[in-house]
Formats: C-alpha cells, sequence, structure tokens
C-alpha cells in the first residue's frame, strides 16, 4: 500500500452507499447478493421457515426450478383442498417454522432422535385431534390421536428427505417470540388458546428467545442436517414480515426491530462461520430505510407482491447455477407409473368382463 | 318382458344381474365401464341418466329403451339398484401416485410413505364424486334407488377407506345405501373369499344371489 492509499480506496462501488444505494435507487441496487457457491443447474432447493418462504417456494416453482415437494398433495388433488390442507407451501407439511427452536424439533425428528410422541397434542370439543407444532396444518383436525402421530411421522419423513436430497435449505427466519411448555419444554407455534389449544398460565410460558439461545438451536439443527447430508448448502433469511402482536410487554414496533435484528445478527453470524451456509437479504430489501416503507400493504406489514418480485428477482440474479446438472428429478415418476399400471390392468379386466355380456355366441 | 329391477353401474353389476338371472328375477342392465363413471362420461337430463361419449354405454340403454318402448329408463316403474360412485381403484389412483395412504387399525403408524388424513380423503371422495351423488340423487326422484357397494375386494386400505366415507356422503345426501359387508357379512372378518372371482375384483354369481335374495327377503325388489 502506498502513502495515501488506504483499503477504502479498493473497494468495488458496492461497498459505498452513494453509488450502491443512494444513486441507483430502490430498483437499482445491483450485486446484492452473490450466492456464495457455485451450484449445478439443476439444483434442488427445499423451503422453509416462517410465512415469508412460502413466496420463495412459489418464485420456485412459478421459475419451473426444482423446488423439492417431498409431501405433494395426492394426485388430482384440486387447488383449493390442497391449499386448505396445507399441501404445497413449504417442501413438506411443517407448516410455518417460526422459530430456531422449531426447526430443531423438526430435525431431531427427522433423524430420529425424538418420535412423534414428542409432539404435544390437543383434542378440540369435537373430539378432532391438532399437533401443536402445526396447529392449522389440517383444517378441522385429526380424527385420533394415532392419525395425528403417523401425520407427524410422515412429516418428519419427508423433511429428512428436504435434508438428504436438496442442494439447498432455504430456511427463513421469523420470530425470537415464542411459548413453551415449562413442564415438558414442547415449543409451541403459536400460543395455546389462540384458536388451538387451551391456554394454562401454570404451564404455557412466553419465551422471547435470545441471541445466545438462537444460535445454539440453530447450531444444533444445521449439526444434525449435516449428519444426515455432509453437502447440503443451508440458505438463511429473515422475514421481513412485523410482528402481529407482542407478549413482552414492549410496543410492537420496538419488540420487531428487537426480534428481527437478533435473528439478522444470528444469521449473519451464522453464514459466516459455516461454508455451507449463506445470508439471502429479504429482510434488506423489504424492510431497510432506503426501501421507505414502500412494499408494506397499508397494515405496514403485509408484502406487497411488488416487493415480493423484487426480492425474488435479486435472489434468482444471484443465483449461480454453473456447474453441470446432475440430473436428479424432484419428481417420483416410478410410483406414478406403478400406480397406473395397476389402474389400466384393472380397467381392463372390467371393460373385458363388460364386452363379453355383448358376446351372444 | 318387463324386468323387476334395473340395474345401473360398472361391471360390478355383472354378479347382481348373475344373482338375479338364478333367483329367476328378470333384469334390464344399463352398464359401462368403471373409467366411463368415474371420468363423469353421464348425465342427467329430460331422458334420465344418459352416457356421454362411451360407444358402450351407448349400446347398453339403446338395447334397454328398444326393449321397453321408453326413452327415460328409470320410467319402467321398477326399483333401480346402482353401482354408480365407486369404482374405487380409480377413485384413489391419485393417493397411490404420491404414495400416500390413511391410517388403519392394520398399520395404525406406517413406516414409510406418506399419510392422508381421514378429513383429506373425505375432502378428495367428496370432490371426485360430486356430480355422481347429484345425479343419483336426481334418479332417486324418479324410482326407487338403491345403491348397493361393490364388495370391497382388489383394493387397497385407501380404497376401503374412500369406500366407508362415499357410503357416508351418499347417505348424508339422503340416498338409501344396502352395504352388503355390515348387512350380510358383519360377522365375518373380511368380504368372504368364496365369493371372489378368479379375476380376483369381482365377486361371484352366488355373491349376487345372496344379495339379490337378501333384497328379496326385505322387500326392497
Amino acid at each position: 500500500m502506498t502513502s495515501g492509499d488506504n483499503p477504502y480506496k479498493h473497494i468495488a462501488p458496492r461497498g459505498f452507499w452513494r453509488s450502491a444505494v443512494a444513486e441507483p435507487g430502490l430498483f437499482g441496487f445491483s450485486d446484492l447478493w452473490t450466492s456464495a457457491w457455485d451450484l449445478p443447474a439443476d439444483a434442488i432447493f427445499a423451503t422453509f421457515g416462517s410465512c415469508f418462504a412460502q413466496h420463495i417456494s412459489r418464485a420456485l416453482m412459478t421459475r419451473k426450478m426444482n423446488w423439492l415437494n417431498a409431501e405433494p398433495a395426492p394426485g388430482r388433488t384440486p387447488p383449493e383442498i390442497a391449499r386448505s390442507f396445507n399441501y404445497g407451501v413449504f417442501s413438506a407439511r411443517t407448516g410455518n417454522i417460526y422459530t430456531a427452536a422449531q426447526l430443531l424439533i423438526w430435525a431431531r425428528l427427522a433423524a430420529g432422535h425424538i418420535g412423534p410422541e414428542a409432539v404435544e397434542l390437543w383434542t378440540d370439543e369435537k373430539g378432532h385431534v391438532h399437533d401443536l407444532l402445526r396447529p392449522k396444518i389440517e383444517p378441522e383436525g385429526f380424527v385420533s390421536e394415532i392419525e395425528a402421530r403417523a401425520s407427524v411421522l410422515s412429516t418428519a419423513r419427508a423433511f429428512k428427505r428436504c435434508i438428504t436430497e436438496a442442494d439447498v435449505f432455504v430456511f427463513t427466519l421469523g420470530l425470537t417470540e415464542g411459548w413453551i411448555n415449562s413442564r415438558t419444554g414442547q415449543s409451541y407455534s403459536i400460543c395455546p388458546g389462540t384458536g388451538v389449544g387451551t391456554f394454562d398460565p401454570e404451564v404455557h410460558v412466553f419465551k422471547n428467545y435470545t441471541y445466545p439461545e438462537i444460535l445454539r438451536d440453530l447450531e444444533l439443527a444445521l449439526e444434525l442436517m449435516w449428519e444426515m447430508n455432509p453437502d447440503l448448502k443451508v440458505l438463511l433469511t429473515v422475514s421481513p414480515v412485523p410482528l402481529v402482536a407482542t407478549a413482552s410487554g414492549d410496543h410492537v414496533l420496538v419488540a420487531t426491530q428487537y426480534s428481527k435484528s437478533v435473528l439478522r445478527a444470528v444469521a449473519g453470524d451464522v453464514a459466516r462461520a459455516h461454508a455451507a451456509v449463506d445470508y439471502f437479504p429479504s429482510y434488506e430489501i423489504i424492510a431497510s430505510p432506503p426501501t421507505r416503507g414502500t412494499f408494506f400493504e397499508p397494515n405496514m406489514r403485509g408484502i406487497a407482491a411488488q416487493g415480493v418480485d423484487l426480492v425474488m428477482g435479486h435472489f434468482f440474479k444471484g443465483l449461480n447455477l454453473t456447474l453441470p446438472a446432475h440430473g436428479r428429478t424432484t419428481s417420483d415418476s416410478a410410483a406414478r407409473e406403478a400406480a397406473d399400471k395397476k389402474a389400466a390392468e384393472e380397467e381392463l379386466v372390467c371393460e373385458e368382463m363388460i364386452l363379453e355380456r355383448f358376446n351372444e355366441a | 318382458m318387463k324386468p323387476e329391477v334395473l340395474l345401473v353401474g360398472d361391471s360390478h353389476t355383472i354378479a347382481l344381474e348373475d344373482g338375479a338371472k338364478e333367483l329367476g328375477i328378470a333384469t334390464e342392465v344399463f352398464r359401462c365401464g368403471g373409467a366411463g363413471w368415474h371420468d363423469g362420461k353421464f348425465g342427467f337430463n329430460a331422458d334420465g341418466i344418459v352416457p356421454k361419449n362411451t360407444p358402450m354405454g351407448r349400446r347398453s340403454i339403446d338395447g334397454i329403451r328398444e326393449r321397453q318402448g321408453v326413452t327415460n329408463i328409470l320410467t319402467l316403474g321398477v326399483p333401480v339398484i346402482t353401482t354408480i360412485g365407486f369404482h374405487l381403484g380409480m377413485l384413489v389412483r391419485g393417493l397411490r401416485w404420491t404414495g400416500h395412504h390413511v391410517v388403519s387399525e392394520v398399520e395404525p403408524m406406517p413406516e414409510e410413505g406418506l399419510v392422508a388424513s381421514e378429513a383429506f380423503l373425505t375432502a378428495y371422495v367428496q370432490h371426485h364424486r360430486t356430480q355422481h351423488i347429484r345425479v343419483l340423487k336426481r334418479m332417486a326422484r324418479e324410482a326407487d334407488v338403491l345403491v348397493v357397494p361393490p364388495p370391497p375386494i382388489g383394493i387397497d386400505i385407501n380404497g376401503h377407506k374412500a369406500r366407508e366415507i362415499l357410503i357416508r356422503l351418499m347417505r348424508k345426501g339422503g340416498l338409501t345405501v344396502f352395504d352388503p359387508m355390515v348387512e350380510l357379512f358383519a360377522d365375518e372378518p373380511g368380504f368372504p373369499s368364496r365369493f371372489v372371482k378368479d379375476d380376483p375384483n369381482h365377486a361371484t354369481a352366488d355373491y349376487g344371489k345372496v344379495v339379490m335374495t337378501a333384497l328379496r327377503e326385505r322387500q326392497i325388489i
């Protein structure tokens, strides 16, 4: 370095606010994110996390990329039924995974470290059973505890497939706030009593996960996932969607900012610590000051479609799909072929029987 | 010759027709393939139930019209026994595509595949059988219609559950259902193998005879 030289003289324009943010404006940001990895042209993505992660699922599907749907709706399911039973929202029917603690539960279920009996169930007044890890996964609940647990196990298997078969596991961190069972340690997806479950102040305890707790849970989950697939790459994002409500006692705006700041910090640090983890700045694209809240709906919470499009535009632009395709597919055509073959054989028998009736010889 | 019973449905009406014949019960049969019924290749209009785009169905119904001198076969003034709506192999084929199965007492915690809930299967069956139930209800306004679900043979656990759900939906829709599994074989562990044909998805003429005898004894026909 010569006299008068300094490190900032060697930083690209993207490193300076004026040239990277102020002058290009919101729709002119470039080089906002570049994938940390070279991926195969047909890279397989699995998507999970809070509700914002659904946009990533949809965008991958719209672009006809290899989005892994490890727990699809049965064939010939009309879209409205698939939607009401939460098929096709995430890569398995986990419902929203809001916290790192819940991700850890799914990783433990997938690894077989815990079984479906570890998930708390609740029976409503109609006798329908709900699992409190995915309280709204079935519109009316399950018919029995056995069915509820079998469904959890089935989803855990699908979740495991997402770990073992995906190239990139996209996870959107959503909340620091949650509720736990003080006796069992069960982490709830939503506060019991808010639609599903019965709130018991003696048992149900508010938990605002701290940076160290989230970091620990996320690291533990990732460790388990890498035990199942050492090659798995993890792309972390933070949902820009503000909290609906806070139980922290703070103003919801303050609580939101705290939550998102902690999640953003954890995601950044985990990405820095592991070559197999990257961070994608969906949060910044929607919620940072230069956007002036442009992409928030009038309630200042919902994200407008244009915002999602902008986020996904940066996502696809930054992806590096330059490696040769590995040729793996996300659809299980063999099962469909076998089912069609069996059905065709059955149909043939039926048709032959009927046609024989016309044989008057 | 005027029939005593009109059979309407798929290949499962053959056992009932053969059983009726052995009992000397005169029948007319409007029959087409289960695939046609499943795919909704039928409708209901001023001529009653009519096939659509199925030569086999057209031939079958035209034969009855010619022999009986009617346009609407439901106006024959005889009870109608039908298997419409079942065709369970086709109904649940979509679940096989994706490896889904419902939970059963035999296998409460499947070790592989995906689990479909009973609530899901109910919504699924309801969607795929709305037309069938609607037409059956319209038929029931013009004749005494009795649904006789085919015996649960040659079908998987999804088919068994779909059969149960469909019967429930039909009854909820006001249709009269005579389920031989409940009415005749409740004490058996399953459908008696002595009544299964070699094919092996259909029941024998002996089964048809047992069913038709029961219906006659109960003065349903």
